[in-house]
């Protein structure tokens, strides 16, 4: 991979970046005549001293330039304000919520990576026939049906209907005071750390995948305690499965398409006459390649496992980002609704750029723009 | 002037103006309806979607109830013979917010699903065809928006101004083009280096020209097919905002019907409740997917058995293809003449 070709992209996603700050800066300021107003509304209209320290404090004083500044300031050295639901710096607010978020969506992205590609390979080589069918319909299913309906069911279904499942939360008593964020965070930095110096040495991309995802879900085992393990578990049994059901008919279809396509290619044919069987013909080559789109697609979701579903956490009550994100909205926090926001989009440009790099390592064919 | 010659002129303008609606719009659209309905999958999208204007039209005849008026003492009735689909909380009949609430969905799906494809079709073709210049910027805007996460803006964006279906509809239109635009633009980009637009060019035919008859054209299968299907997605994102309560509270929406559900159905054990919008949510978005598979089958030249050239013969009746013969037969001496005569008349 060229340098040249790394460091353009990066110019170009800090520009985006450049431009999703400004715009996060300037939304509440052009629709909102005062943004500092809610802020201010529990204090007495005379005492001009508190007012202004409490507009300095959320960087709501001076001229709209400096105030710019001073926001472009923050977000470079990653201080996103004090949330005033939660009084502690939104940055830490955020940190607390995002294992929330992780255990459901990258537990439901491991799990529909992994069953869509098994699923798509046996349609894809029973194409026309039951397997292929079956899947095809699902297709239609899951994406005419909203997500959060086909959630709303099965809540109903196995937590009133036939009450099997809680219908709310993560854990039975209070979650947040055992669980060590710390613990977490550190064992997750490790484990991309240790991702990239294996990937440095072996030149393995699997180990990009591997690597931080057996990081995360052992310092997930280690933060909760044990007792409370098993508690956790039981409760996002349901948010779970919800959400594999749509992410593992997309994740399948991809697969079969791209295994369909693959069928025609040289390299099937070569390894046809190779003489080898049809079972390593489909594994080791047509599905091997027909893999490569994944990479982008499951590249792009990654930005969603940290942010979480807004929809599943709201019906699940489940303490994640999502429902922060709309705590933030129903309060009017709205420094709180920006870090967010601001995260979202930082992780979105820098999970794209990831993919861009990993896809083009897999698939040198590929065009460098 | 005299009297009648004025008359004469209007009642030619008239005539001419009936011959241009008929055969600019009324023939091509009742063609393009019979040729939806012979196609299986645009037979089942006509009759949902028509289903679903009779009801959103006519829901006031089909049901007795009043979507927004509460009655105290009929909260929470199980479905029955008076109330189909039982009542909410407030005692307003399911059924009746189920048939209103089409209107909703329709609205909000068809004007963001129109305006988005014609915004995105309208900087895509700009984008890949005409400037340069604007084309980058163009792009740039839409690197951009595809990466600015659209729930959290729109939670902000909530708070601070007043939610009302337009602005919904405004926002999914500003964040709904860049993807119909980026598939355009790619489209435009491969169908400028075809020949036959290189030879138009070479006859030094404008650009105008070549979008509205080369390039418009090429891509009317991925336009109709882009505005089926983004109705149908912008009519669950809309279940989907309202549920996370960045709709409307006071209208009938099947959204809104779900969020009281959540409230309400599942401790009252009231299934029909929660299964109802959903069915109805299903329902509109399949008739609109299926007819926009349709279209894209009936359309796309690249799909075989039913693309362009088929559509021309193999699909035609025998009597529109010796309407057509008959169109391109050389004309006899006499028909000639009277063409002749017809041309010198008029200038």
């Amino acid at each position: 991979m060229k340098l040249r070709y790394v460091l353009t992209r990066i110019f170009y996603a800090l520009i985006i970046l450049f431009v999703v700050i400004s715009l996060n800066f300037l939304l509440p300021r052009l629709i909102f005549t005062d943004p500092a107003e809610p802020l201010l509304r529990g204090i007495p209209e005379d005492d001009l001293i508190l007012r202004a320290a409490v507009r300095a404090e959320y960087g709501l004083d001076g001229s709209l330039f400096r105030q710019y500044f001073v926001y472009l300031g923050k977000m470079f050295t990653f201080d996103y304000g004090r949330s005033y639901v939660y009084k502690a710096p939104v940055f830490s607010v955020m940190f607390s919520k995002i294992p929330w978020s992780m255990i459901l969506s990258l537990s439901a992205m491991l799990i529909s990576v992994i069953t869509g590609i098994h699923v798509g390979a046996r349609a894809a080589k029973h194409r026309g026939k039951r397997p292929d069918k079956v899947l095809l319909g699902a297709a239609t299913l899951t994406t005419a049906l909203p997500s959060f309906w086909i959630a709303l069911v099965f809540m109903m279904l196995l937590c009133f209907a036939v009450p099997v499942f809680p219908f709310r939360g993560a854990m039975t008593e209070g979650y947040s005071l055992t669980f060590h964020e710390w613990i977490f965070w550190i064992g997750v930095l490790l484990g991309v750390v240790a991702a990239g110096v294996s990937y440095y040495f072996t030149k393995k991309v699997f180990l990009l995948f591997v690597v931080p995802v057996g990081a995360f879900v052992l310092s997930a085992l280690i933060a909760v305690p044990p007792a409370d393990l098993a508690d956790i578990a039981y409760h996002s049994i349901l948010p779970i499965f919800v959400l594999c059901i749509g992410s593992i008919v997309s994740y399948a279809l991809m697969v079969r398409n791209s295994m369909i396509a693959a069928v025609n290619e040289d390299y099937v044919t070569t390894a046809r006459a190779k003489g080898l069987s049809e079972r390593q013909v489909l594994f080791g080559h047509t599905l091997r390649n027909a893999l490569l789109p994944m990479v982008t697609s499951i590249g792009m979701s990654m930005a969603g496992v940290f942010g979480g579903s807004v929809l599943i956490e709201k019906i699940f009550a489940w303490p994640g980002m999502g429902g922060l994100l709309l705590e933030a909205q129903n309060v009017g926090d709205f420094q709180l609704a920006q870090g967010i926001m601001f995260f979202y989009s930082f992780v979105t440009i820098v999970c794209n750029l990831l993919t861009d790099f990993v896809y083009h390592r897999l698939d040198p064919r590929v065009k460098l723009a | 002037m005299s009297v009648s010659g004025f008359f004469g002129k209007a009642g030619l303008f008239f005539v001419k103006a009936a011959r241009f609606v008929w055969t600019r719009f009324l023939c091509p659209v009742g063609t393009f309806f019979k040729r939806l309905w012979k196609h299986r999958k645009g037979r089942f999208g006509l009759i949902v979607v028509a289903a679903l204007v009779f009801f959103a039209l006519f829901a006031p005849l089909l049901t007795p109830y009043d979507p927004k008026t509460p009655s105290i003492n009929e909260g929470y009735l199980p479905p029955s013979w008076t109330h189909l689909l039982g009542t909410d909380g407030n005692g307003v009949d399911i059924l009746a917010q189920i048939l209103y609430g089409t209107r909703v969905s329709l609205i909000i799906g068809l004007t963001s699903g129109l305006c988005v494809t014609l915004v995105g079709a309208f900087l895509g073709i700009v984008a890949g065809y005409y400037s340069k210049w604007a084309g980058g910027a163009i792009m740039r805007v839409v690197d951009v928006l595809l990466v600015i996460p659209t729930l959290p803006l729109m939670v902000i964006l909530h708070k601070y101004v007043s939610s009302s279906y337009v602005m919904m509809i405004f926002i999914f239109i500003a964040f709904g083009w860049p993807g119909t635009a980026r598939i355009i633009r790619a489209q435009v980009l491969s169908l400028k280096n075809g020949n036959y637009i290189k030879a138009a060019e070479l006859f030094g035919a404008k650009r105008n020209y070549i979008t509205r008859r080369h390039i418009l054209p090429a891509v009317s299968h991925l336009l109709i097919m882009n505005c089926a299907l983004a109705s149908a997605g912008f009519m669950i994102a809309e279940a989907g905002l309202s549920f996370i309560g960045l709709g409307d509270p006071s209208a009938v929406s099947w959204g809104q019907l779900l969020v009281k559900a959540e409230g309400g159905a599942f401790t009252s054990r009231l299934w029909a409740w929660v299964l109802a919008p959903g069915a109805a949510i299903f329902f509109a978005v399949i008739g609109f997917m299926q007819i926009g598979y349709a279209l894209e089958e009936l359309l796309n030249p690249k799909i075989g058995g039913t693309g362009m050239t088929a559509r021309a013969w193999g699909e035609a009746t025998d009597a529109q293809i010796e309407e057509a013969e008959e169109q391109m037969r050389e004309p006899s001496p006499e028909e000639a003449a009277a063409i002749r005569e017809q041309v010198r008349s008029e200038r």
